[in-house]
């Protein structure tokens, strides 16, 4: 181990209050959805997005009924949020983090006109999920040390804290011991230490191009019944997905406390 | 790739959501990879106030005194909630702390302003003259703050 600093010192959260570069909450179904499903969504969130702001930017984007995606721009023509029907899921993600509060009540609004199509036995879905990307950046990568932003903890072997500026780890976990109604948990956790070029839509000055450093935690998680033809306990709501998405945000909320320093979560305004 | 959610052997999969990744194939708006995306310009400003707001009450902690009071974790909490409500629209403003502890927040100029005033319980209150008429009222969660009026003193005043 070599010598610990304990201030943070110049490696920052992605925002001044924030490490949240994006979250993504999905509704998850048994099977992937058939092209006529697919085009039943598309018509339902084509009918109900836009006066939220999202409009469609690629519906049916490949003319072969594959996906539909829904997004919504800023001011500064960044997109800020889009919503995407594909495969098996339809998910929110929003790339602008408003406080835990703001950012569920939004996908719940966005996700309402499909919650309310979820008792309809032709959309059978059985897991709910939910994503946090957060990430700490130091603009000069010489002076990276990751004691800066993480401390000894369980997730991370202690190699990582010996192992220079690049490194990642990729964790997975599975818990049958949620509570009911789901039957179990996955949670999926990489973090990556890596050198990266700045976009060219450069903010608080930084030249576009300029080479930083990132560290970049992803957290995702879903918690699902099976069967689910034998599970009419899990009747959807929008109330029932309100509380839990609570409660994943609390098991991403303790999960982010173990991995940071006391300094990065008091930045982040995580700490007690 | 992306397998059913809930395999027929009652395993759980982990496949499908959990392995879709901004920048692959179906992430056209969204592009990461080799570059990194900044915030949008209304998330760095959110963020800023918020940040000025944490750094400002914790000064206020440090001096405060028996004729000073630091904003109680309410206050500041209903001020980020205020703060990430805020229509994109609404985002320049003033900021400013009381020495009884109360976060002010002013829209517009001192001959034309809309204030939002936040307790030491956390609640709101606020003044402001929209469309010729004056508006107000106090003792609001900052949830039902009438942000669509504050949005029209800000157009109206652009």
């Amino acid at each position: 181990m070599t010598n610990r600093k304990c201030a943070v010192a110049d490696t920052r959260p992605y925002t001044e209050a924030h490490a949240v570069v994006w979250v993504d909450i999905a509704i998850i179904f048994e099977r992937k959805l058939s092209s006529k499903q697919l085009r039943r969504l598309g018509a339902v969130f084509n009918k109900a997005l836009p006066e939220l702001g999202l409009v469609a930017s690629d519906v049916d984007g490949h003319g072969d009924g594959r996906r539909f995606v829904f997004s919504k721009k800023g001011e500064d023509g960044s997109v800020t949020e889009t919503l995407h029907i594909h495969d098996n899921f339809v998910h929110v993600l929003q790339s602008e983090y408003r406080g835990w509060t703001v950012t569920r009540d939004s996908a719940i609004e966005r996700l309402a006109p499909l919650i309310a199509l979820l008792p309809d036995a032709e959309l059978p879905a059985g897991c709910l999920g939910m994503a946090f990307r957060d990430a700490f950046l130091q603009d000069e990568p010489k002076k990276y040390d990751i004691v800066d932003v993480f401390k000894p903890n369980i997730y991370l072997p202690r190699f990582v804290f010996d192992a220079g500026r690049l490194w990642d780890i990729r964790l997975e976990w599975r818990e049958s011991d949620v509570p009911k109604p789901w039957e179990g948990a996955v949670s999926r956790l990489s973090v990556d230490a890596e050198v990266r070029r700045a976009s060219p839509k450069v903010a608080d000055g930084k030249k576009s191009g300029q080479f930083l450093h990132v560290s970049e935690i992803t957290h995702r998680q879903q918690v699902m019944v099976r069967k689910l033809k034998e599970k009419p306990q899990l009747s959807w709501s929008v109330d029932m997905v309100r509380d839990w998405l609570d409660y994943l945000h609390d098991r991403n909320k303790a999960l982010i406390n173990e991995l940071l320093t006391d300094a990065m979560l008091e930045r982040i305004g995580l700490k007690e | 790739m992306y397998g059913d959610a809930c395999r027929t052997n009652g395993s759980w999969d982990a496949s499908g959501w959990l392995e879709n990744e901004p920048g692959g194939e179906n992430w056209d708006s969204v592009k990461e990879g080799e570059t990194f995306l900044q915030p949008s310009a209304s998330y760095s400003k959110r963020s800023s106030f918020i940040g000025d707001l944490r750094s400002k009450a914790s000064q206020a902690l440090k001096s405060q005194d028996e004729f000073i009071s630091a904003p109680t974790e309410q206050a500041i909490q209903s001020a980020q909630v205020f703060i990430n409500r805020l229509p994109e629209g609404c985002l320049v403003f003033r900021m400013a702390l009381s020495q009884s502890g109360e976060i002010n927040f002013f829209h517009g100029n001192d001959d034309d302003l809309f204030q939002i005033l936040i307790d030491a319980e956390g609640t709101v209150s606020y003044y402001g003259v929209v469309d010729g008429k004056e508006v107000g009222d106090s003792n609001l969660p900052p949830e039902n703050l009438p942000y669509t009026k504050l949005l029209s003193f800000v157009d109206r005043n652009k």
